[in-house]
This record gives C-alpha cells, sequence and structure tokens, in this order.
C-alpha cells in the first residue's frame, strides 16, 4: 500500500508568535495555518457572523475597547474547518490563511474586494501621509531639494509672501527648501487636514523664486533671482494594505481627487437618537478607541457623541463595543471577487449575504441523536469436551467393518430395496 | 344511405331507466335509418358478431351504436366495423349511459327522450362523416422512467429485460426511494434493503438501463412516440466512475457535519457522504448546499474521484413513451398541532422510528427516546396523521399505516419484550393477502390496540409525555403517560412531481395524486396518450401494489411500442384554399406553429398538427376544416338537438374531449344525478368551439349554452381553452350588445376528476336559466 492509500489523518494545534495566534491544520500531506494576529484585529465580529461552524466566538469587547489586553475573537479549534472565510473576509486581514499541500487555487474563492491606491492625479504631496491615522502612507520625493540644485547665498535680497487664500498646506514647499516649516496639528475627524499654518523664514530664504515655481497652487509670490531651471516634482505614494483600514482619511484631505477608494462594504451608519443621550464620553471612550476610522467626536451643538459619517467602513466594531447601543450600522452591499461555481459556491454565497440580513443559515444538528457504539462482547475460550481416543479407534474399526460390507454388491442391493 | 342504429342494454343499466321499446320504436321512424336493434350487450361477441351480420346482410353502410361512453369502446366498434367491410370512421356514438340512464334515474321518461335526442344528433352527425384513412407513423421504441424507487426500479428492469432501451431519471444521489430508508417491510419482515439492493444493483449493471441520478428532467416535449426529453444532473464533485465507495476515507476528513437528509435530520453525516451505505450507484457526492471548501476530501481520497470544477451538465434524448413513478411525499406531521411534533423531542414519525430500526440509521439499530438516550419503556402509535383527516384537506386513508405501525410495534417488541406497546387507531386495515393474519399476530404478541381518535399530546404537571384520548369502544376518556410517541404520518401527494405532471400535461385528482385514465379499468395509464403512472404518485399504495404497478407500466408501454409503429386519427386541419383570404389569424391562433401563410394562402403541416381546432374555430371564412369534426357535422348536431324542444330551459354544452367529457363521464359512473336539460357535444377541446356554432344554438331555441375545457392551466393544447375563454368572453359582449343576456354563455373549466363540478355546473345552469327565461324573453321588443 502506497501513502497515497493510507487514510489519511488529521491533526489541529495551536500556538502563540507575539501578537499572533497560530491555529494549525496538519496530516500527513498538507498544512494550514490560520494566523490570527489580534492586535490587528479591530473587533467587528464579522468573522464571527460568517463562520460556518460557530468555531469563532466575539471576546469581551467592550473591556477590550477600554484598555483590556485580549484577542477580540476566540476560537474554539475542534470546530473550525479552515475554510478560510474568515480570512478571505476580514476587512483588516487580521485573519491569513497559509497552505502547503494540494489544495484548491485560491482563485476558486471570493475575496473581499478593497482598495486605496493613488492615481494619475497625485502630484504627489504630503497631505495623506500626514493625515492617515493608521501610519499607512508612505510619500517619497524623487525630486531634488533647493540646497542640491541652488545652496543658499547669502545676503541675497528680494520678497516672499505666501497667498493663504491660496495655499493648501500641501507641503512641497516645505520638502523642498528649509525655509519652510509645516506648522503641524493633530486632525480631526470634522476638520483632517495635518497642517496649521505654512510660515517662511526669511533668514533661511535667498528668494531664489524656485519655490514659486513648484507650488502646484500658484500660492508662493517671490520677487529674486532664479538661480537655475526649476525641477519638476516627482515621488511615489505607496499605501501598506496591512496597516491601512480603508478609513479614507487621505481621500478627505486629498486637494486633487487623487485617492482610488473602494471599502470593503457599502451602507450607512445609523445614530440612534434616543440612545445617543445615554452615551457617556467622559468616562467611556470605547467607540473612540476600537473605530479603525476614528471618526467619533464630541460636537459643540451639545450633543454626547456625533460621527464623521464619510470616514465610515461599516464594519460594525463600535456596535460591538457601545455599551449603550448608541449606534447600529446597516451595509447595503459586501464588495468581493466573484464566487466561482464550486461545490462551496453556496456557503460562501449566504456567508456574504449574512453581511447584510444578519442571517446566517447553519446546519441544523439539533434533532441529532448521539447513540455510545456497543462494546465488542467479550471473548470467552470454550472448553472442549474430552475425547476418549481409545474409544475412537475402535470406533473406527467397527466403521471399517461397515464400509467393506456396503462395498459388496449383493448386500447394497438389499440396502437399497430388500429387507437387512 | 343506409344507416344501423344498435341500442345497447347494458343489461340493466341503461334498459332500467330508459324505455327500450319506445326508443326503438322511434328512432326506426327516422330517415335514412335502415335497421334498428336492441342488443342486451354491444360490446360483448355476439352483439359485435350481430353487427357484422348485419351490416352484410342489409347493406349497411355506417353505424350508430347508443350505449357507454366512446372512451370505453369506440375502438372496439371500429374494429368491429372494418372487420365487416366499412370503413371504421363512419360510426357515431351516442352516450346513453353515463350522460343518460346513470345520471337521470328518477327521471324515466325525460330520460328516454334525451336518449332518443342524443341519438338524433348522432344520426345528424353520422350522415355527414366521411371516411377517413388511419395515419401510421414511426415511434421511438426507447422508455422514460422519471423516479428511481421501487416502482420504476421494477417498471425499467422489465422493459430492459424485454430488450427496451430504458432511461431512468432519478432526482437524488441514490436510486431506491423511500423503500430503501425502510427498515424492515411488512407481512414478512423482509430486510426491506436486503430484497431491494439486488435491484438497484442490476439497474446499475443493466445493458439496456441508462441511469441518471442526481438529476431532473427541465422539460418533455412532443407527444406519443416521439417525446423529446431534456433535464440536467446536479454535479456531485466526485467522478462516479472512479469513486470506490469507500467512503470512510474522505468524509472522516470532512470537517462540516450536517443533518442527514435521508435521516430526517435524527442523525450527522458529513458534507461529502454516500446517502445509504447500499447506495446505487456507490459513488460519494458532495452536498453543495453545505461545503464550506476546505478541500480535505480531494487530498484524503485514494482513488483520486474528486474534482471541485464539475459542473451542472444538461442531457437530452428521445423516447416513445413515459412512466411516471415520482413516488409521494410524508405528510408533514407539524401541521398537526396538537401531536406536539418538533415541539416534543419524544414525537416520531414513523419513517423516522424506521430510521432508528434500521442497523444502518443514525443509532445503528437502537431504538432511542430522543430526550433521554433511553430505551423506550412505554410507546404508542398514533394512527391516520394527516390521512382520514379532512381538516388538512387529506380526506382519503394512507393505506400503509396501520399495516407500517403494527409492524414497527412488532419490532419494537421483539427488541424490547418489556416494552409495552400500544396502537391507538380509527379503523385498522388490514386488507391484503396475510394482513389479517400478521394483524392477529400483532395482537398476540402482547400489543395493545385501543380504538379512538387521540384528542392531543401534552405534558402532566410533572413535564412527562402524555396522550389525551377517547376510548370508543369504552366510551370512556383517558390521560395515559408514554415516554415515546410515533405519529403514523399518512402518504401525501409529491411536489416534485409537479412540474413533470406539467410538462406532460396530466391532470390531478382533488386529492393531488396524478389521475389516472380510468379510476378502474386502466390503473396504469394516464389521460395522455404513451403516458404510463407507477407506485404512489398515483396514490398510496404498499410495495407490492407499487411493483405490479411498475411491471404493468413496462407492459402497457412494450403493447404500445413493440411494434415501433404507431397509428393516429387522420384529424389533422385542412384548409381550402379557395375560402381561405390569408388573413393569418389562424398562423397566430396555432399554438403550435403549425400553420403557415405561404403565398397568401394558410397550409398546415399535417404530421406536426395536434387537431384541437382553434384555427378552424378562429377562422373567419370557414376555410379551415377539421376532418370528422366539421362545422357542418356539429351545427348538424345542433339542429338535431333542437329540432323539437322537448324541455325548457335546454342547454346545448360544448364539452372538450379530455377533461371536460371525463368529467361528466365520471359523473355517470359515480351516478351523481343532474337535470336532464343538456344535450352534450363533444369536441377535441374547448378552442374548437366557433362563435358561430353559439349563435346557431341559441338560434334555433337553445336557453343557454354551455362551453367547458380543462382547467385554465391543464389545457391538452397548451392554451386551447385560453383561445376559448377570450373567443366565449367577448362573445358575451356581442350577445349582450344585441340584446340577449349574457348569462346565456356559460364558460366553465373541468378537470376530469371532477364529475360532481360538471354536476353542480348543470344544475347552477338550469336554475338560472329557469329565472332567465326562455331565449328571447328577455329582448325588449318581447317585453313591451
Amino acid at each position: 500500500m502506497s501513502d497515497e492509500e493510507q487514510p489519511m489523518t488529521v491533526s489541529k494545534e495551536m500556538d502563540i508568535q507575539g501578537t499572533h495566534l497560530l491555529y494549525k491544520l496538519v496530516s500527513d500531506r498538507s498544512e494550514k495555518t490560520l494566523d490570527y494576529d489580534y492586535k490587528r484585529c479591530v473587533g467587528c465580529g464579522i468573522c464571527v457572523r460568517i463562520c460556518p461552524t460557530k468555531a469563532l466566538e466575539l471576546g469581551p469587547i467592550k473591556e477590550i475597547a477600554t484598555g483590556m489586553d485580549a484577542p477580540p475573537v476566540m476560537m474554539d479549534l475542534d470546530k473550525c474547518t479552515f475554510c478560510s472565510m474568515c480570512a478571505n473576509l476580514c476587512p483588516v486581514t487580521a485573519l491569513e490563511m497559509r497552505t502547503e499541500g494540494d489544495f484548491p487555487e485560491e482563485d476558486l474563492y471570493p475575496f473581499l474586494e478593497y482598495r486605496v491606491e493613488m492615481n494619475e492625479k497625485c502630484v504627489p504631496c504630503s497631505l495623506c501621509e500626514a493625515a492617515c491615522p493608521e501610519d499607512a502612507i508612505k510619500l517619497e520625493y524623487t525630486f531634488p531639494k533647493k540646497e542640491e540644485i541652488a545652496p543658499l547665498k547669502e545676503n541675497a535680497e528680494g520678497e516672499i509672501e505666501i497667498d493663504t487664500a491660496k495655499c493648501n498646506l500641501c507641503g512641497i514647499c516645505a520638502y523642498f527648501c528649509d525655509a519652510f516649516l509645516m506648522l503641524e496639528r493633530e486632525p480631526k475627524a470634522t476638520d483632517p487636514i495635518p497642517f496649521e499654518q505654512l510660515i517662511v523664514d526669511e533668514d533661511m530664504c535667498d528668494y531664489c523664486t524656485l519655490c514659486q515655481d513648484i507650488c502646484p497652487e500658484d500660492a508662493i509670490r517671490v520677487k529674486g533671482e532664479r538661480p537655475c531651471e526649476p525641477p519638476v516634482v516627482s515621488g511615489h505614494v505607496t499605501v501598506d494594505d496591512g496597516k491601512c483600514t480603508r478609513c479614507g482619511w487621505c481621500d478627505a484631505v486629498c486637494p486633487y481627487d487623487a485617492v482610488d477608494l473602494l471599502k470593503p462594504f457599502e451602507g450607512e451608519l445609523i445614530l440612534i437618537d434616543e440612545h445617543v443621550d445615554k452615551c457617556d464620553t467622559q468616562g467611556c471612550h470605547a467607540c473612540f478607541n476600537i473605530c479603525p476610522s476614528h471618526l467619533w467626536y464630541v460636537p459643540e451643538d451639545g450633543k454626547n457623541i456625533a460621527a464623521a459619517h464619510d470616514l465610515c467602513t461599516y464594519c460594525g466594531a463600535c456596535v460591538n463595543a457601545c455599551p449603550v447601543d448608541v449606534m447600529k450600522i446597516a451595509r447595503s452591499k459586501v464588495n468581493h471577487t466573484e464566487i466561482p461555481d464550486t461545490p462551496w459556491a453556496s456557503e460562501w454565497k449566504d456567508a456574504i449575504a449574512s453581511l447584510l440580513t444578519k442571517e446566517r443559515k447553519r446546519a441544523d444538528l439539533s434533532r441529532a441523536l448521539e447513540v455510545e457504539s456497543e462494546p465488542l462482547k467479550e471473548h470467552v475460550d470454550i472448553a472442549f469436551p474430552e475425547v476418549d481416543e481409545d474409544m475412537m479407534e475402535k470406533v473406527a474399526d467397527r466403521m471399517q467393518k461397515a464400509r467393506d460390507g456396503i462395498a459388496d454388491p449383493k448386500f447394497r442391493r438389499i440396502l437399497n430395496k430388500g429387507e437387512a | 344511405m343506409r344507416i344501423g342504429v344498435y341500442i345497447c342494454h347494458c343489461g340493466l343499466n341503461i334498459a332500467n331507466v330508459i324505455n327500450m321499446d319506445a326508443l326503438h320504436r322511434k328512432v326506426g321512424e327516422m330517415k335514412d335509418v335502415a335497421l334498428v336493434k336492441d342488443i342486451q350487450f354491444m360490446c360483448s361477441d355476439f352483439g359485435q358478431e350481430q353487427l357484422i351480420e348485419d351490416i352484410k346482410e342489409n347493406n349497411i353502410d355506417r353505424i350508430l351504436v347508443a350505449a357507454c361512453t366512446p372512451k370505453l369502446h369506440e375502438t372496439t366498434f371500429k374494429r368491429v366495423l372494418e372487420k365487416a367491410g366499412i370503413n371504421p370512421y363512419l360510426l357515431e356514438i351516442a352516450n346513453i349511459r353515463e350522460q343518460c340512464s346513470w345520471v337521470h334515474m328518477h327521471n324515466q321518461n325525460m330520460a328516454t327522450r334525451k336518449a332518443f335526442d342524443l341519438i338524433k344528433m348522432g344520426v345528424a352527425k353520422l350522415k355527414l362523416l366521411a371516411p377517413l384513412q388511419i395515419r401510421k407513423f414511426k415511434a421511438n421504441r426507447d422508455v422514460l422512467v422519471i423516479g428511481g424507487g421501487v416502482a420504476g426500479i421494477e417498471a425499467a428492469l422489465t422493459l430492459a429485460d424485454a430488450g427496451t432501451h430504458v432511461h431512468m431519471v432519478e432526482k437524488e444521489p441514490t436510486i431506491g426511494g423511500k423503500m430503501a430508508l425502510l427498515n424492515e417491510v411488512f407481512p414478512t419482515n423482509d430486510c426491506s434493503i436486503c430484497v431491494l439492493a439486488p435491484k438497484m444493483t442490476d439497474v446499475q449493471n443493466h445493458p439496456n438501463i441508462e441511469m441518471r441520478t442526481y438529476s431532473e428532467i427541465t422539460d418533455i416535449s412532443g407527444s406519443v412516440g416521439n417525446f423529446t426529453v431534456k433535464g440536467i444532473r446536479q454535479p456531485r464533485y466526485v467522478m462516479v466512475d472512479r469513486c470506490k465507495g469507500c467512503i470512510d476515507q474522505c468524509s472522516n476528513v470532512c470537517p462540516v457535519e450536517i443533518p442527514n437528509p435521508f435521516d430526517s435530520g435524527l442523525g450527522k453525516t458529513k458534507a461529502i457522504n454516500m446517502p445509504i451505505p447500499q447506495a446505487v450507484p456507490q459513488s460519494a457526492y458532495i452536498n453543495n448546499e453545505y461545503c464550506v471548501g476546505c478541500g480535505l476530501c480531494k487530498q484524503a481520497c485514494p482513488a483520486d474521484a474528486i474534482d471541485f470544477n464539475l459542473k451542472e451538465e444538461e442531457f437530452s434524448f428521445t423516447v416513445g413513451a413515459v412512466i411516471v413513478a415520482t413516488g409521494y411525499q410524508g405528510f408533514d406531521a407539524k401541521r398537526k398541532e396538537e401531536y406536539g411534533y418538533s415541539v416534543y423531542p419524544d414525537v416520531l414519525t414513523n419513517m423516522e422510528l424506521e430510521r432508528l430500526l434500521n442497523a444502518s440509521g443514525p443509532t445503528r439499530g437502537k431504538v432511542v427516546v430522543p430526550s433521554t438516550g433511553e430505551k423506550p419503556k412505554k410507546v404508542a402509535f398514533i394512527q391516520c396523521v394527516g390521512s382520514r383527516d379532512e381538516t388538512v384537506d387529506n380526506p382519503y386513508c394512507s393505506r400503509v399505516c396501520c399495516m407500517s405501525s403494527m409492524k414497527n410495534a412488532q419490532m419494537i417488541k421483539e427488541r424490547y419484550p418489556d416494552a409495552d406497546v400500544t396502537i391507538h387507531y380509527i379503523d385498522i386495515r388490514a386488507a391484503g393477502e396475510m394482513y389479517e393474519e400478521y394483524y392477529v399476530r400483532t395482537q398476540l404478541m402482547g400489543i395493545n390496540f385501543i380504538r379512538g381518535k387521540v384528542a392531543e399530546v401534552q405534558l402532566d404537571p410533572q413535564g412527562q409525555m402524555q396522550l389525551r384520548y377517547e376510548d370508543t369502544l369504552e366510551c370512556a376518556i383517558h390521560e395515559e403517560p408514554y415516554d415515546l410517541v410515533v405519529l403514523a404520518t399518512g402518504i401525501e401527494a409529491s411536489t416534485t412531481s409537479d412540474p413533470i405532471a406539467k410538462m406532460l400535461n396530466l391532470t390531478k385528482r382533488a386529492d393531488r395524486f396524478l389521475s389516472i385514465a380510468h379510476p378502474k379499468m386502466r390503473p396504469v395509464d394516464a389521460h395522455i396518450n404513451g403516458v404510463f403512472i407507477a407506485g404512489c404518485a398515483s396514490g398510496p399504495k404498499e410495495i407490492q401494489a407499487s411493483i405490479a404497478q411498475g411491471s404493468a407500466a413496462a407492459a402497457r408501454s412494450t403493447r404500445l411500442l413493440a411494434k415501433g409503429e404507431l397509428e393516429n386519427d387522420p384529424f389533422s386541419a385542412y384548409v381550402d384554399p379557395e375560402k381561405c383570404i390569408g388573413c393569418r389569424i389562424c398562423e397566430d391562433t396555432c399554438n403550435f406553429n403549425t400553420i403557415k401563410v405561404i403565398n397568401g394562402k394558410a397550409v398546415v403541416d399535417e404530421i406536426s398538427c395536434q387537431t384541437c381546432g382553434s384555427c378552424s374555430a378562429s377562422c373567419p371564412t370557414d376555410a379551415i376544416t377539421m376532418p370528422h369534426s366539421t362545422d357542418e357535422q356539429i351545427i348538424a348536431q345542433i339542429r338535431a338537438a333542437l329540432e323539437v324542444k322537448d324541455e325548457f330551459p335546454l342547454i346545448i354544452a360544448f364539452l372538450c374531449s379530455w377533461c371536460s367529457y371525463g368529467s361528466a363521464d365520471l359523473a355517470g359512473t359515480s351516478r351523481i344525478q343532474y337535470p336532464t336539460n343538456v344535450r352534450i357535444i363533444k369536441v377535441m377541446c374547448a378552442g374548437r368551439v366557433d362563435p358561430d356554432f353559439v349563435l346557431e344554438a341559441l338560434q334555433r331555441g337553445a336557453d343557454g349554452v354551455l362551453v367547458t375545457g380543462c382547467r385554465l392551466d391543464e389545457c391538452h393544447y397548451i392554451l386551447g381553452n385560453l383561445d376559448a375563454k377570450h373567443r366565449m368572453e367577448n362573445l358575451k359582449e356581442v350577445l349582450d350588445e344585441i340584446g340577449l343576456d349574457p348569462r346565456r354563455l356559460r364558460l366553465q373549466w373541468i378537470s376530469a376528476a371532477e364529475g360532481d363540478k360538471f354536476a353542480k355546473t348543470i344544475e347552477d345552469f338550469v336554475d338560472e336559466l329557469t329565472e332567465l327565461g326562455p331565449v328571447g324573453s328577455e329582448l325588449p321588443e318581447v317585453q313591451e
């Protein structure tokens, strides 16, 4: 019997590496690892809702949102099927499935579809990088700084003026020349621009006019002498998908409509007025802490709490965390890749649909009866009767006699028909 | 023209009501009638020989037989005519039994008068009949068997052994049907699967059977001899030819537990499973309702049989006949709320108990009380749950429940001799070979029988389940605790057969089972030629009867197709190019796309014409003739019926030959009495009724005209009855316009199973017309 013909054995194990909980399914011919980074997890509970076997359970989210260090989602490894629905549909890639062995191709399963990408309208400038609450955006300018092409001329004379009506605080000038300083500030959900003001230090300025040329908004006026041709603004912006939560702050601050943003879900964040009254933003900051979009704020109109709705990703973490049910989420669409025609299509369809309907169809085993297997009956050796060998020899003698008799045709005739 | 009229006594069936002497005398006075005879039994050999003799001796050239419905003996007499050397189409039958003597038993004088009218109408048509030639066509000899239960299996094997190529289509992933799930079967207490499994394997291995499981039929078109069948096969995601049936290897690694649909959820199985150990084909399948896609089964399969890329497959083939063996569905016990099924876990159905008793069932043959897991101490069976029960619209007896409860009671008693077992019954029905003896044996085993319907399953104050019932033999009400209650749930018509019935135009009885061509004489023939019904699709029956019907259906289809050639009445529409004005109305009317206007004249494709006659009724210039049902023939019948207006009100009724005529026959055979005031004219389809016929009838003195057809979505010509509906409803407007009361024209849709509805229709119409007064009495100038 070759290896392939041996019945396959499957076992499960668990391991912890830092903030990662590793759940493993190991067989003699393959391995699957479900890698759960609990620090990345926002506690939205989407995986809990879709899990086909209820292997996942939401942890103490309210406590976690208010400071407790624990995984927001707990796993009953016995129940897990390693189907990877949780991984494929996690909006923040807190779960990841790694496989080794002959498993169906990845493209036979749907994935949640989302995207933050900078398009050709990107200048680039410094706003999104500075505004990103997750530190997920890296900006790299690729044009030379002023120092490199026109070193500071001492005692130069001229004038410089910033038109604050035109300046959008994009920060390109500040990267280019040390004479500019962006005065930073804490971005707010209601006003996400990360800079307060652009300041010019005229001590550092030699009125070279190059800043006037590179400013995309034509907001700088300089009287002076141009030492050389101005550089063309260039660079690239990269988004780290592992950090990005698709909250859309970058989109909110971008003056150039350069962010292609596709959120994983569409829908509505609804604040329930009568519960808003019960909200205590002094004592509780659960939603503030848990929201991956950082969209909650205390408004000035006297209400206890308000949200910058445009930033919502409709993940529902706040709903799980709020002790007084201030908000609810009504998802209207799940963006996902196509569901291929496979034996598991119907289950995946249902999982995705349950994110809209909140009803997940699961196998109903409530009537199933459990009956213990009958134990094998104990085998008791049977005692044989004693056999008298001498006696049996005598029996054999007699039989031989009879056998001789029936071989005689005359006797046989009598045996068949006549009288003995 | 020399017409011979034969009046049949049908023993006393006709002669007891109708005055044969008077009728004989009157008919004898009719013009062109050369010979009148009344005969004890026309259908007897004597009657038939008499006919042949008379034809030869008296130069008779056409024959009218006044007897029973033409559905019974028209072909018999056609054959006789052929023997006697005259064209078989020169025959007319006056139905004086179903339409007269059996339905007017208490009005003998009028019945005699009506019988004379019916004969007059027949003679009028007979005079105009033309000799026709029978059409022969090639028939496909293959047979489709729908359903792989015991009836379908028997039909398929019988046919295949006789050399017929059979297509079997089964919707479940295995054949075997309900019988494959049973534990033991009465009255022998044989192991059900042990006797069935060899037959299941035979089906798979038979070179003449093409078996398709996990498949459904999506379309059947065509007609007898040439049905085209289309369907789809669901993907199993397991290659049947590779799977070795070693099911443990894949299902052990499958992480998805599901309720086993074959155990009604009492047991668990995996998303990849085999329905039953003896499944045919012996192949696993992935239940795509539950699979999550973990991919482990594919790795575990030693035969590399799993293919996640399999897709739904379409198939198509042609056959000459179809055997419908779609089985039944169990009554949903939840509907009888008083018995607490699905509320109390210890209330089971008989089928569920069957699974518990079964060694390959969820408990491996142990009967346990679900809530405790213990063996039962006190078991009650409640009979007639969902049978003989008007409150759930199932007035019929399900025939098998008494026996199966007794059998299961025996099984429990055998395995747990200390258990106290009681059967609560209304009547024990043990009619069958060795059944009564079985009943006695059950009683002798110490099983209790209590007569009386159980009122309720309830909990006593201690939470113990108890039955509240009346013992009608003791005339006392009792409350008795039980730890296991088994509901003998009845047999219901399977809803999965609905689409099949629709595709084949089959009709259903009031009990929702498929109706058969004659409730006594043609137990496996459907109303549709070339379609046969076997097993529980046509009503509850035990395994023996289903097997017998499977064989019978096989024999009937062999009889039909054995020659590979079928005969067809030459009734296709014919267009007179002289009269045709090329208006294209008929082209638009034909529901079968059989008429095309070519070079300004309508042309009929004779082979595909279904002969409904709707085109003829639509033609403004009467250019389309239906042979054997010409306008002239029908008008002559109308005139003959109204030549003497012998009663008021008088109704001319047009009945379609499929359902409505059948309903009138059924009223007759069921002896449902209704007023004599109706004269029936048979047409192929309600769509054949030309507005002109209605006008002619009213003009000649009919007080009302009735047009009946099949129920609206059950027309045998797809939409012929709808054509009639449009035509007649518009004609009503016309009547209203010209001052006649439109209520004089009535439309009714009646299935062949609704004899009572037909009688009621006549009764109501007579009442209405009596109130309206004679035709014309409503005209303003008359009223002045």
